[in-house]
């Protein structure tokens, strides 16, 4: 039986999971996070979705229970499905190396575990830009994807007074991307007051975007009326950004622009990202070829060393629905139901269309499908680019790597990512450089440094009980 | 004039700008001489961004002390001056010895020092833990060699070459009499070429017998004030001195951050650039045998470099503690860094093989070599360093 | 009904639904700063996913303990700054 371990228990991971394990692999799906779902279909406390669980019978009797809220029908499927194929889910699982065919992972107390594998899928999906500005690291400045998570996992936005009565937070959306939409929603349903979405691109743009929903996914144009009533009256400004927030032992204020004129408004919580970009840390110690920072992946999802494959965010954002498609192709792929019927990587474009039609196989339908909503996430990245003005956005004494608190004056006569680390200690602590490389990948263009093992922090311990225990397996 | 080669002229070229060639640079750059340091990356992010930073007195043999020693002084003397930018902290050495028959090393060790004037202090089982409660129980004893310190390296080769004109990313091809040829075709006239490549030295200059040697160094989390010392296990010098294809030892070192570097290993895999998992493995197994406590606490990171390990051939010299080595063996050589004039090439010096020692020699290296090339009187006996040695049996 | 657990937040006691993260179990404390950066600052969470390591915390005297990702346990001890 061919064993399949997937990195990533998001949309592509768990489509990828169900798709291999139901084409009889043998599959390990493993998430750091305590639940599954990723960042989308992020477990929330109140439609208790999937609990961490270390088999799948466990896991039946635990999500017959649950109901999933939010009309996210499609989640639901698909949790449904993860439960019935019989896949080994492991929550609380972080990979933290990758040697040959195995990948070596944290548990939350610190152990390590090596899973072999012959086939992997990684799946790690997306983690936010966070561009730096003056004050963005005050208590409450954080993410857009980070707001929905924290809410989701039990941050009050209501929280008691202390006067009596509730205490309705107020909230500034910034950044940029049809998640702010969306978080704006959640957070006014959980009680918080929108003061604004600031949404950095044009108003043109927007339209040009809503254009192409219509015409590539109305279902999500619904979905949007439908955010937008849920926090209505809440204003919001397109080509407008966070440019400072200010505050004291918490963010209090925002100084918004437009590039013309500023102005004050105030703010108890700021949810300020720049769209994603790709989680490709694993993908690069295992040595896969990247561009753009993307993985790259050909027709069957297969990236450039034989046997890895990849699915969903990290090979470039496309939205859930892309992912979903492109972890099942991975997934049929990795346990080998996709053999030759759907490798047209030599075919010219026109000969590759006639095939797809001429070969009814679930492969190729999933390929066509992809194509079509390949050509929303295109949409999707050109309604989204981030303006030249945010290059502007850091002063000199605003901190740029807030680990080791290393302000951007220090960072830009620096010559690159590599002479930064060792002359400033900038990407040196414990996030590993996650945050602002990516932002001085915009800010100044820089490569990020080579990826290293650990790719998170890991228990000295368990290196060594790790190494120990793959003895005894050797003896044995 | 052909094509597009460009001819440049300087007095000294010194190729290599980590620790060894910006200390090079520094030492010539008081004698009215135009200064190019050409590095192939960045200045200081070679080995030496790689390497530990520890300022250490090592007694391995007579010649290796007094470079030591007299390197140490220089130290001590730039980091009065610039404490801040070097991140000098003044923590000593503890060398730890786990039983008696290790003691007896201690008390070799405590010896040879002092002979040479090098403050110790010899700690027994009691004053061990006194120093360092988190050592593991049971161990014997230990050395403090007082003097001793850590810096950090890149920021000390930034300090070093202030001033000098340096040029980044620039691959030298070939060194011959007089003459640095650049990989994109020009060349550079100089009357005195310093060859301080590291371990990629002998790319430039074939004959000379160094190779890289492989280290990982780990470092953890921020835990303020979990161990005073830089310190290392007196099976290090084992560990140094075999030629095994893997060795690792221990050895910790605090942080201004609160940070602990944790070595070490020592490999002979060429250049190969991945982490070595079973060897960091080992060499964190090492660490936790030695303050078990560590193992609570998280890496952050794993890195490696190449110490330009020196591969002689020649006779090893009698060592100070008065063992008389194993005798000639391929590989063992005196273990001593090759400092000065390289006879077989016009103009050219070399200032390589300085393996695990470079950070610490690299100031003595420089003024052995500044006053070779001046023509001033040395500051201690050059000879046991010369390249000249590498040639005597081949008469 | 939701089972509740009870945790230390600071030495303060907090009721919260069991299967909230300890990051949530912070906030409903009170709290806003989670820790202090290198340089003094107060910090807190900026991703919610286990990357920025802004969320650090002490966990039953553990350092450097993840806020976002670990669940909250009957008993506890959460120590911020």
């Amino acid at each position: 039986m061919t064993r399949i371990v997937v990195v990533g228990a998001g949309p592509a991971g768990i489509a990828a999971a169900c798709r291999a394990a139901e084409s009889g692999a043998m599959v390990t799906l493993l998430d750091g996070e305590p639940y599954p779902g990723g960042g989308i279909w992020r477990h929330s406390i109140d439609y208790s979705v999937p609990r961490p669980v270390r088999n799948s019978k466990e896991a039946k009797n635990m999500r017959e229970k649950t109901k999933i809220s939010n009309g996210a029908r499609k989640a639901k499927r698909w949790f449904n499905r993860l439960d019935k194929v019989g896949v080994s889910l492991r929550t609380s699982e972080t990979v933290v190396d990758i040697t040959g065919r195995s990948v070596q992972v944290q548990r939350e107390q610190g152990e390590l575990d090596s899973i072999a594998f012959d086939k992997l899928i990684l799946a790690t999906g997306a983690h936010e830009l966070f561009l730096p500005f003056p004050g963005w690291t005050l208590p409450n400045v954080m993410g857009v994807g980070g707001a929905q998570a924290l809410l989701k996992a039990g941050m009050p936005v209501n929280p008691a007074s202390p006067r009596g009565g509730v205490k309705r937070l107020r909230v500034v959306v910034g950044g940029s991307g049809p998640l702010l939409f969306a978080v704006a929603a959640s957070l006014a349903k959980a009680g918080a007051k929108i003061v604004c979405v600031a949404e950095q691109t044009s108003g043109m743009q927007l339209a040009k975007f809503a254009l192409g929903i219509l015409r590539y996914q109305p279902a999500k144009m619904v979905q949007g009326m439908g955010y937008m009533l849920q926090y209505f009256p809440a204003p919001y400004w397109p080509n407008t950004w966070v440019k400072e927030a200010r505050g004291d032992s918490q963010v209090r204020e925002v100084v918004l622009t437009n590039g013309k004129r500023q102005w004050i408004e105030p703010a108890d919580l700021v949810a300020c990202a720049y769209g994603l970009v790709p989680s490709v840390e694993l993908a690069a110690l295992a040595g896969c070829k990247q561009e753009n920072g993307r993985l790259v992946v050909d027709n069957l999802q297969r990236t450039s060393i034989e046997g890895f494959f990849a699915a969903g965010e990290i090979t470039g954002i496309g939205g859930t629905d892309l992912a979903i498609t492109e972890g099942e192709i991975a997934g049929l792929a990795a346990a080998g139901k996709a053999k030759e019927t759907a490798d047209y990587t030599d075919y010219t474009e026109k000969e590759k269309k006639q095939k797809l039609k001429s070969v009814k196989s679930v492969v190729n339908k999933l390929i066509a499908r992809r194509e079509r909503q390949q050509k929303f996430a295109r949409l999707l990245n050109q309604s989204f680019a981030l303006k030249p003005h945010l290059k502007q956005l850091p002063a000199d004494d605003t901190i740029v790597c807030r680990c080791e608190d290393v302000t951007f004056g220090e960072l830009k006569n620096q010559a690159d990512q590599r002479s930064a680390k060792l002359y400033t200690r900038c990407g040196m602590g414990p996030c590993q450089g996650r945050v602002c490389s990516s932002a001085l990948q915009y800010l100044l263009d820089w490569e990020p440094n080579k990826v290293r093992p650990p790719l998170f922090p890991t228990k000295i311990g368990a290196f060594i009980s790790n190494t120990e225990s793959l003895k005894r397996k050797a003896k044995k | 004039m052909l094509g597009h080669r460009v001819t440049e002229n300087y007095d000294v070229v010194i190729v290599g700008g980590g620790i060894v060639g910006a200390a090079c640079a520094a030492e010539l750059s008081g004698a009215r001489l135009r200064i190019l340091v050409i590095d192939a990356g960045r200045v200081g992010c070679g080995t030496t961004g790689a390497s530990m930073g520890h300022i250490v007195v090592m007694d391995d043999s007579e010649a290796l002390l007094n470079l030591t020693a007299f390197s140490r002084e220089l130290w001590l003397r730039l980091a009065k001056d610039s404490a801040s930018a070097c991140e000098y902290l003044p923590c000593g050495t503890l060398w730890v010895a786990a039983d008696a028959e290790e003691m007896d090393v201690v008390y070799q060790k405590a010896k040879n020092y002092e002979e040479h004037d090098i403050a110790v202090e010899v700690l027994d089982h009691k004053s061990l833990y006194q120093y360092e409660p988190n050592l593991a129980q049971g161990l014997a004893g230990g050395l403090r060699v007082v003097g001793d310190c850590v810096i950090y390296p890149p920021n000390c080769a930034a300090l070093l070459l202030q001033g000098i004109e340096v040029r980044e990313n620039c691959n030298v091809c070939q060194i011959s009499d007089n003459l640095v040829s650049l990989e994109n075709g020009s060349e550079i006239r100089a009357e005195f070429i310093v060859n301080a490549a590291g371990a990629a030295a002998p790319k430039l200059t074939a004959e000379l017998p160094v190779e890289p040697r492989k280290g990982h160094l780990v470092i953890t989390a921020r835990y303020p004030g979990f161990c005073q010392h830089q310190i290392v296990e007196l099976g290090y010098l084992k560990s140094v001195q075999k030629m095994e294809k893997e060795s690792v030892a221990f050895n910790i070192q605090p942080r201004p951050s609160g940070q602990y570097l944790i070595g070490s290993s020592r490999e002979f895999a060429g250049w190969d650039d991945s982490i070595n998992r079973n060897l960091v493995n080992r060499m964190l197994t090492r660490a936790c045998d030695y303050m078990p406590a560590l193992k609570e606490m998280f890496a952050i990171r794993t890195w490696f470099g190449y110490r330009p390990a020196p591969m002689l051939s020649c006779p090893p010299p009698r060592l100070a503690s008065g063992d008389a080595g194993a005798g000639e063996s391929k590989n063992g050589g005196d273990k001593l860094p090759i400092i000065g004039n390289w006879p077989k090439v016009k103009g050219l010096y070399i200032a390589a093989g300085h393996e695990g020692l470079g950070i610490t020699t690299s100031l003595g290296t420089a003024r052995l070599l500044a006053a070779e090339i001046l023509g001033q009187p040395p500051p201690i006996d050059p000879a046991p360093y010369r390249p000249s040695r590498l040639f005597r049996e081949n008469k | 009904m939701m089972k509740k657990i009870t945790v230390k937040v600071n030495d303060k006691s907090v009721v919260v639904p069991e299967g909230v993260t300890v990051a949530a179990a912070v906030y409903m404390a009170g709290e806003t700063a989670f820790r202090k950066s290198v340089s003094g600052q107060l910090r807190s969470p900026v991703c919610g996913m286990g990357i920025c390591y802004e969320c650090r915390v002490q966990i039953d005297n553990q350092p450097h303990q993840l806020a976002c990702r670990q669940l909250c346990r009957e008993g506890m001890e959460i120590r911020t700054l």
